[in-house]
């Protein structure tokens, strides 16, 4: 029956191949246009950890001057003070893994002679870093807790560094430099596939960071801070020195600029971790500290990079305009459908004349519908690829090719996952659309139909 | 021809004419929407640099060393680069045009009071108007000993003279000659007096959602110190050999060790930079609109043949009955303008309605009634275009074909 039905889906869509053109391109270029705007948005949200994405926790704690705005979203929330960050780091809590996160700039060069300086941008934090963000090595691995206690001078590199720098070669125990200081590779990173950098709160998507520093030996290095910095009004004017000068007088200030990231595996740990930041502000205001009311923020990354997302003003219009374009393609295949099955009518009428059930001609047209809700979809697919292509290209054009092609192309990639739901908003709306049409065609009466002619 | 056999005829497909209405008036609503976005994008964009930015190269060195020489390291840079061959002249700069991301507050009164301008404020020495390529409005350009070369300190002497833009000097003094005013490049702190007006330079993008990418003024300065980035330069070339003088820059500015190059480029590029994001962005934009009023247009061409042929006996027998084919080819325009115009002003509520309850969704304040006119004249042209042929096939029945 299904075989017959297709086999009559088939000829009717061949009776009217301009209708049907206008139809299946209609569901198309809608689903296109949704679906390169509903890609990206995937990718965007694609979780950097896996499950753990939801498990992992950005600490933060008001720690504004007492005139600050009220705050409702983790977001406009400062990060730590470095003295919160230390303490709460030294403390016995209920977090499995932890580790502070901070951006800055490393300028390095190997030992070779007549090479001039890269520039490096560089994340320093601690070994737990690599194990709780689970960041694949290629060569070596991370540096051991004595190297976080000392300071030691060791570094880990991306691959495409190590690329820069010793042509792909295993560098690990090779030795560069770094500003003024030496340090020695421990480890290389294989290809890390996140779709921004989300561990400074930046969710930043481009130029990749290339290097990982202890954070004891970026503090003696007295690395500048590219890193989001918030001061209180008062501090406002030491900013420039905070960032470039010495890191000693940020370290001693009330600003935040230490990202910490703790890992809580369970929603009692969750409470637990909650009770005893809540009771860290406590003791600390009493020393005179935390002049504002109490409000502190335990976000997943999830939620983290969900309000990013979401504060993504040109991206949301972009999606916005998407869901419009798409409806209005869908209306167009309504129309064009209905013009289509109404053409059927004598045929429907002479058939049930001659005794076809309403539910086979129902079963027959849909099976149609299907048909060219597949053939829609289908096209609206490769007209989906066509259009992150372009997309694409377009960044990377407008981006001057400043950036290097395979830190963004990710985002615009489709995944089976997105081909499949393609594939069904593409069946699902066109026999939506297709539905109003092929019910009316199916309830006319015949006689009177058969009558005019 | 009234309006009631219209009425009659569209009664009788009251479904279709339905959808029609919708699709018009959510395809107006969606390309207003995306012209509207695209209006504030394309806000200022293009406009002339008034620099011959082929010809000039912006390169710049950051040391990275503790406590570097920079003020010989400077003099031994603008050597350097003036003796290479193809350099015309040299002038250090704390940012470059195109991709002036400081925008200054600026004064003509001191006081917490007084009023503030916005503009670029560029440092450079003597040769500034040289590099540029820029002429004097009015006044006079910087003589070599007005120019402030010091480490920045607590008490640095910051320069007695300034220059402005045309476009800043009329912002701040109108009709006004500018010419010996008092500025206050920074609210309460040493003022300058205004020695020179030249010609608009395109500053950057920050100033341009405001509306303001000429407002530039240059001080005679040049600043160091280890807070600060290190000054960078901006190096006019003769004609066409700036992109083989790059290497050369490379080269000159290398040969100090201690410090590596952040930027080598031709201007060109940096203007590229600014205009391509926004011109490709608006491009897309407008692209995916014509494909839409395509298939809105399309989609109409082919319900009109539809009806057409539906009513093939109908338009025969008024055919025979004395009706012109001019008078059917009326009709259906006069059907479909009749559906194109109620879609239109529906869809010019909802395009209004939508602009006001989100705001963000185009850009703020662009709800532009002339462009949704616009928008709504093209629709309706579209869709006559569209109607026209099959219509035209309805005129062209014979008579005696459908009466059998």
């Amino acid at each position: 029956m299904l075989a017959y039905n297709l086999q009559l889906a088939w000829l009717s869509l061949k009776e009217h191949p301009a209708l049907t053109a206008l139809a299946v391109a209609a569901i198309a270029i809608g689903l296109g246009i949704l679906m390169t705007i509903q890609a990206q948005s995937h990718q965007m949200q694609s979780l950097p950890v896996g499950e753990d994405s939801d498990n992992i926790y950005l600490v933060q704690i008001d720690n504004r001057d007492s005139n600050a705005p009220n705050v409702a979203e983790s977001f406009e929330m400062p990060s730590l003070s470095y003295r919160d960050a230390m303490n709460l780091m030294a403390a016995e809590t209920a977090a499995q893994q932890q580790t502070t996160v901070w951006k800055t700039r490393g300028i390095v060069n190997t030992f070779a002679q007549d090479r001039n300086p890269v520039r490096a941008p560089a994340v320093v934090t601690t070994r737990e870093f690599f194990s709780l963000f689970k960041v694949p090595f290629l060569y070596g691995s991370g540096w051991s807790a004595e190297a976080d206690e000392q300071g030691a001078q060791v570094a880990v590199i991306t691959r495409s560094l190590n690329n820069a720098l010793f042509g792909g070669a295993d560098s690990v125990g090779q030795k560069i430099t770094i500003i003024e200081s030496v340090a020695t590779i421990v480890g290389v990173l294989d290809d890390w596939p996140i779709k921004s950098q989300f561990y400074d709160r930046s969710f930043f998507r481009g130029f990749a960071d290339d290097l990982f520093l202890p954070q004891g030996f970026a503090l003696n290095m007295n690395l500048p801070r590219y890193t989001r910095i918030d001061c209180r009004p008062a501090d406002m004017p030491r900013m420039p020195a905070y960032r470039l000068g010495n890191v000693q007088a940020l370290i001693n200030s009330e600003c935040s600029w230490i990202n910490l990231w703790v890992k809580l595996p369970s929603s009692e740990a969750v409470q637990d971790y909650q009770d005893f930041v809540s009771s860290y502000v406590d003791e600390q205001k009493t020393l005179g500290r935390f002049p504002r009311e109490k409000n502190n923020f335990l976000d997943s990354i999830v939620t983290h990079q969900n309000i990013a997302l979401s504060n993504d003003s040109r991206f949301k219009l972009y999606q916005r305009l998407a869901w419009f374009f798409a409806g209005v393609c869908l209306l167009n295949a309504i129309v064009i459908l209905l013009a289509k099955f109404i053409r059927k009518t004598k045929e429907v009428a002479l058939r049930r004349a001659l005794g076809a059930r309403r539910n086979t001609l129902l079963m027959q047209y849909l099976v149609e519908l299907v048909v060219i809700g597949i053939i829609g979809g289908l096209l609206g697919i490769v007209l989906a690829y066509l259009g992150l292509q372009g997309m694409l290209e377009i960044y990377l054009y407008a981006t001057d090719y400043m950036l290097p092609r395979n830190t963004v192309d990710q985002l615009y990639s489709l995944d089976w996952k997105l081909v499949q739901t393609a594939l069904l908003i593409g069946i699902c709306s066109t026999v939506i659309a297709g539905l109003y049409p092929i019910w009316k065609v199916c309830n006319i009466a015949p006689a009177p139909q058969l009558k005019t002619d | 021809m009234g309006l009631r056999p219209l009425l009659l005829s569209l009664k009788q497909n009251k479904f279709f004419a339905l959808l029609i209405i919708l699709q018009v008036a959510l395809t107006l609503a969606a390309v207003s929407h995306s012209v509207f976005s695209t209006t504030v994008l394309l806000k200022d964009w293009n406009v002339p640099s008034g620099l011959d930015d082929e010809n000039l190269v912006y390169a710049g060195a950051q040391f990275f060393i503790q406590n570097p020489d920079r003020q010989s390291a400077i003099i031994n840079d603008l050597q350097n680069l003036r003796s290479l061959p193809g350099v015309e002249s040299v002038t250090t700069t704390n940012q470059t045009p195109f991709a002036a991301e400081n925008v200054s507050s600026v004064f003509k009164a001191s006081g917490d009071q007084a009023q503030r301008y916005l503009a670029a404020v560029f440092e450079m020495n003597s040769a500034a108007l040289d590099v540029l390529g820029i002429e004097l409005v009015a006044g006079r350009g910087f003589r070599d000993n007005e120019v402030v070369r010091a480490e920045l300190s607590g008490t640095t002497e910051y320069p007695a003279v300034v220059m402005l833009s045309e476009a800043l000097a009329e912002d701040m003094f109108g009709d006004e000659s500018a010419l010996g005013k008092t500025f206050w490049p920074v609210s309460n702190a040493q003022p300058a007096e205004i020695i020179g007006v030249y010609e608009n330079i395109m500053t950057g993008e920050r100033l341009n959602g405001i509306g303001k990418s000429y407002n530039s003024a240059i001080r005679p300065m040049v600043l160091w110190s280890a807070n600060r980035f290190d000054p960078s330069y901006l190096i006019r070339t003769e004609p066409g050999a700036a992109p083989a003088l790059l290497e050369d820059v490379r080269s000159a500015l290398y040969t100090q060790r201690g410090r590596y190059l952040y930027i080598n480029e031709v201007l060109t590029r940096t203007q590229k930079r600014m205009y391509d994001g926004r011109g490709s962005q608006s491009m897309v934009m407008l692209t995916i609109s014509a494909v839409l009023i395509l298939i809105t247009g399309l989609g109409m061409a082919g319900l009109v043949s539809f009806l057409v042929r539906q009513r093939r006996k109908q338009i025969g027998i008024r055919r025979a009955l004395g009706a012109t084919k001019a008078d059917i080819l009326r009709y259906f325009l006069a059907e479909n303008s009749l559906l194109t115009v109620v879609g239109l002003v529906l869809g010019i509520f909802i395009t209004i309605a939508i602009a006001l309850k989100f705001p963000a969704l185009s850009g703020d304040g662009s709800l532009r009634y002339d462009l949704i006119l616009m928008v709504a004249i093209l629709l309706w042209l579209i869709n006559v275009f569209a109607v026209f042929w099959p219509a035209r096939r309805a005129a062209n029945i014979q008579p005696a074909s459908v009466i059998g």
